[in-house]
C-alpha cells in the first residue's frame, strides 16, 4: 500500500484531469451568470413593455375625461350626475367622488398583470383637472 | 549461467522502467488536450460574448426608459427635449437622433396621436441602438392638458 502511495505513476494525469474539471466548472459557472443577466434583462424589458403601454393607456383615458368635461363643463351640468356621463362616455370603470369645491376621479388601467391607478381632481372653480396620484399597481395572486 | 541470465533479465527490466514516452504518443497526447482546451475555451467565449450582450440590453433599457421618463415627467414635451439637449421650437412632433459616447444611438419619434383632445396626445417611441441592433424600444404616450 505505502509503495503504491509513494509511486508517482499517473500523477500527471491526475494533475491534468483535475485542471480540465476546474476549467469546466469555471466556464459552466461562467456561462450560467451570463444567461441568467440575459433573462434579468429581458424580464425588466418585458416589464418596461407592459408599464409604458398601461401609462399610455391612462394618459388616453385622462385624456378622453379632460375632452367630456371641456365639451360640457361641469358646473352647467349639474342637474346630471358625473357619473352618468363618464360611463357614457368611455369604455372603462372610473370612480367619481364629489370632494368639497372638487370631484375625484379614479380609475385604473392594465396590461396583462401590471396596472397603473390615477387619481384626478378637478377642480370646479379654476375649472382645471390635474392627476394627484398616478402608481403602479400588481395583480393580486 | 544462471546467475548471468538473472542480472541480464534485471538489467532489462530497469531500462524498460525508464522508458519514456515515444514522439508519437507524445503528440497524441497534446493533440487530445488541445482539443479539449479549445472546446473550454469556446465556452469562456461564449460566456463573455453573453455577458456584453446582457451589459448592453440593461444599459439600453436603463437609458430608454430615464429618457422616457424625462419626456413623460417633463410639464411640456417640449422641456422634456430641452433637458435631454434636443433644440425644439414648437411642436415636438418629430424624429430626433443622438450619439451616446458608449457607442449606440437613441432614437426618439413623437407624433401626433390624433383624437379630439382639448390639449394634445402624443405617441411616444424611445429606441436604443448598438450596432445597428436594437436593444431596447418603449412606446407610450403623453397627454398635455388642456390648451387655454
Amino acid at each position: 500500500m505505502m509503495k503504491l502511495m509513494r509511486s508517482k505513476k499517473g500523477a500527471s494525469s491526475i494533475l491534468v484531469i483535475l485542471m480540465l474539471v476546474v476549467l469546466v466548472v469555471f466556464g459552466v459557472a461562467a456561462l450560467t451568470t451570463a444567461l441568467s443577466s440575459v433573462r434579468l434583462g429581458q424580464k425588466v424589458e418585458d416589464w418596461n413593455e407592459k408599464y409604458y403601454t398601461a401609462e399610455a393607456k391612462a394618459n388616453k383615458v385622462y385624456a378622453q375625461i379632460d375632452k367630456v368635461i371641456t365639451d360640457e363643463p361641469w358646473p352647467t351640468i349639474s342637474s346630471r350626475h358625473p357619473i352618468e356621463l363618464l360611463t357614457q362616455a368611455l369604455p372603462i370603470d372610473i370612480h367619481v367622488a364629489l370632494d368639497g369645491d372638487a370631484c375625484m376621479l379614479d380609475y385604473e388601467v392594465w396590461e396583462e398583470d401590471v396596472g397603473i391607478s390615477v387619481v384626478l381632481k378637478y377642480d370646479f372653480e379654476t375649472e382645471t383637472l390635474y392627476p394627484t396620484q398616478w402608481k403602479e399597481v400588481q395583480k393580486q395572486q | 549461467m544462471m546467475k548471468r541470465l538473472k542480472q541480464q533479465l534485471q538489467k532489462e527490466k530497469k531500462r524498460k522502467r525508464n522508458a519514456g514516452f515515444t514522439l508519437v504518443e507524445v503528440i497524441i497526447s497534446i493533440a487530445a488536450l488541445g482539443l479539449i482546451c479549445a472546446v473550454l475555451l469556446r465556452l469562456f467565449v461564449v460566456a463573455g460574448d453573453t455577458n456584453d450582450k446582457a451589459a448592453n440590453m440593461q444599459e439600453a433599457e436603463l437609458l430608454a426608459s430615464s429618457t422616457v421618463e424625462t419626456l413623460l415627467g417633463a410639464e411640456k414635451l417640449t422641456d422634456g427635449l430641452d433637458a435631454l439637449g434636443f433644440r425644439t421650437i414648437s411642436d415636438p412632433a418629430a424624429i430626433y437622433e443622438m450619439e451616446l459616447d458608449s457607442g449606440g444611438v437613441l432614437g426618439i419619434v413623437i407624433e401626433d396621436a390624433g383624437g379630439d383632445y382639448p390639449g394634445k396626445l402624443y405617441d411616444i417611441s424611445v429606441t436604443v441602438m448598438y450596432e445597428d441592433k436594437t436593444q431596447s424600444e418603449i412606446a407610450t404616450k403623453k397627454y398635455e392638458g388642456r390648451v387655454r
